[in-house]
């Protein structure tokens, strides 16, 4: 096989040491303590986990540093971290406390050369960009930072190329005219990254049911994410992970 | 006691963290002080260069040659595998600590590195076949001494075996359940 497993990486968006429901800062409800859940969705398959500190800030370092030590002590898959990272600094007390990868959306639109140094000191291969892209009407995607309220002049293209050239090991790719719709990945934009640049690209935004993993598998996909959709219990990863073997789909199911 | 090699490349407090979990009782070494040591593992993230500099430059690379030829328990991760054989396309000028024959090479994969999962089989092993969690760019196409083999781009030789002697290309810390008990087997042997 000249291609791995496919990856299914459930998300989980915390704030203040809690995983936390509904984006954009808007209907947040309590989920639970993330190391409870990520425990629980390594033992129904999961191949990796992502966290997302939607509310990141200085003060709240001590809390996520302390949940990223938690999930090391008791995860035995890889996790990362995003979420308020700004300087090599921060990615190495994340990175010392246990994480696998850190995951950079902003900070590295502000200032790309952060990938680089990240990348140099750590190696590429915890360096996770998360890009959040959207259609515009002339056609192209474009992307946005700051959660997807703020358009940056690139577009998605020319960043993941950008990011690649800088070190980026992995690219996380959001659509945000998808994201909790329930239409699916935008295979449109991730399909033409996925299949023409040399490092993996996880998928995330707009996905409901298994329909849309094989899909986003089968258009070229290394890695598909999710959140609600596993939160929510309507869809067990366990159960997604059959139904994509039977799709003739690699997953690992010895987990 | 086992002991965990500290040569700089990051990674070591997942190796601790999964012995930890199965119970057994680590500690990390920088400086190459092993006599009271039953077991040595050698961790490795990073490039093969830095990986073996580091061993030099705190005398780990002579206590690991005679750790190994005494068939005393060694484990070797990833880079800690690789440092094993002669050398590396990844850092030509580098000498590995030569206890097995054969060069590390790139891994000719559309995406490289190989970062994710991938099934491995085993040879005659106490071992039984899972999945494991990959992340390197180079690795051994063959040994002499492989015992586990698996495929990116090219199938490859992923775990070697003589005596007391293991090492894997895969993270048994990382690669979930199945990992875990690699790594309790191994503790076992």
């Amino acid at each position: 096989m000249d291609q791995l497993l496919k990856r299914i990486i459930p998300c989980l968006d915390v704030d203040g040491g809690r995983v936390v429901k509904g984006t954009h800062f808007v209907n947040l409800r309590d989920m639970g303590d993330p190391v409870e859940l990520a425990v629980r969705y390594e033992t129904q398959g999961a191949d990796e986990v992502v966290f997302l500190d939607i509310n990141a800030s200085a003060e709240h370092r001590p809390t996520a540093l302390d949940m990223v030590r938690r999930v090391a002590e008791s995860l035995s898959i890889p996790f990362t971290l995003g979420g308020g990272l700004r300087s090599v600094d921060d990615m190495y007390a994340f990175l010392d406390a246990g994480a696998d990868k850190v995951a950079l959306n902003s900070a590295a639109l502000h200032d790309p050369g952060l990938v680089e140094l990240g990348a140099r000191q750590f190696g590429s291969q915890c360096m996770v960009v998360a890009m959040d892209v959207k259609l515009e009407p002339a056609g192209y995607h474009g992307v946005y930072s700051h959660g997807g309220r703020k358009q940056t002049r690139w577009t998605a293209k020319s960043w993941a190329r950008e990011m690649v050239n800088r070190g980026a090991g992995e690219l996380l790719l959001t659509s945000i005219d998808r994201d909790g719709t329930g239409c699916g990945f935008d295979m449109d934009i991730i399909e033409p990254i996925a299949r023409t640049l040399p490092i993996p690209v996880i998928a995330s935004g707009g996905a409901v049911n298994d329909d849309h993993f094989i899909t986003a598998f089968r258009r070229g996909a290394d890695a598909a994410l999710a959140a609600t959709m596993f939160h929510s219990g309507d869809v067990i990863i366990g159960d997604l992970k059959r139904a994509l073997n039977r799709a003739g789909i690699p997953v690992r199911l010895d987990y | 006691m086992i002991g965990i090699v500290d040569c700089g490349s990051g990674n070591i407090a997942s190796v601790r963290l999964a012995f930890d979990r199965l119970g057994v009782p680590t500690d990390i070494r920088t400086l190459p002080d092993v006599s009271d040591l039953q077991a040595l593992v050698l961790p490795g993230q990073g490039r093969f260069g830095t990986v073996m500099n580091a061993l030099t430059e705190r005398g780990w690379d002579d206590v690991l040659k005679g750790w190994i030829e005494a068939d005393r328990k060694f484990l070797g991760i990833c880079v800690g595998m690789q440092v094993l054989f002669e050398g590396s396309e990844e850092d030509p000028g580098v000498s590995g600590l030569g206890m097995l024959t054969g060069t590390v090479k790139r891994l000719r994969a559309p995406k490289n590195p190989m970062m994710g999962w991938a099934r491995v089989c085993w040879r005659d092993s106490i071992f039984s076949d899972g999945s494991a969690f990959f992340v390197n760019g180079y690795a051994v196409a063959k040994s002499d001494v492989c015992c586990a083999t698996t495929e990116y781009g090219e199938p490859f030789c992923c775990a070697v075996q003589r005596g007391h002697m293991f090492a894997t290309q895969f993270h048994p810390e990382k690669s979930g359940k199945w990992g875990q008990e690699v790594l309790r087997q191994w503790i076992n042997s």
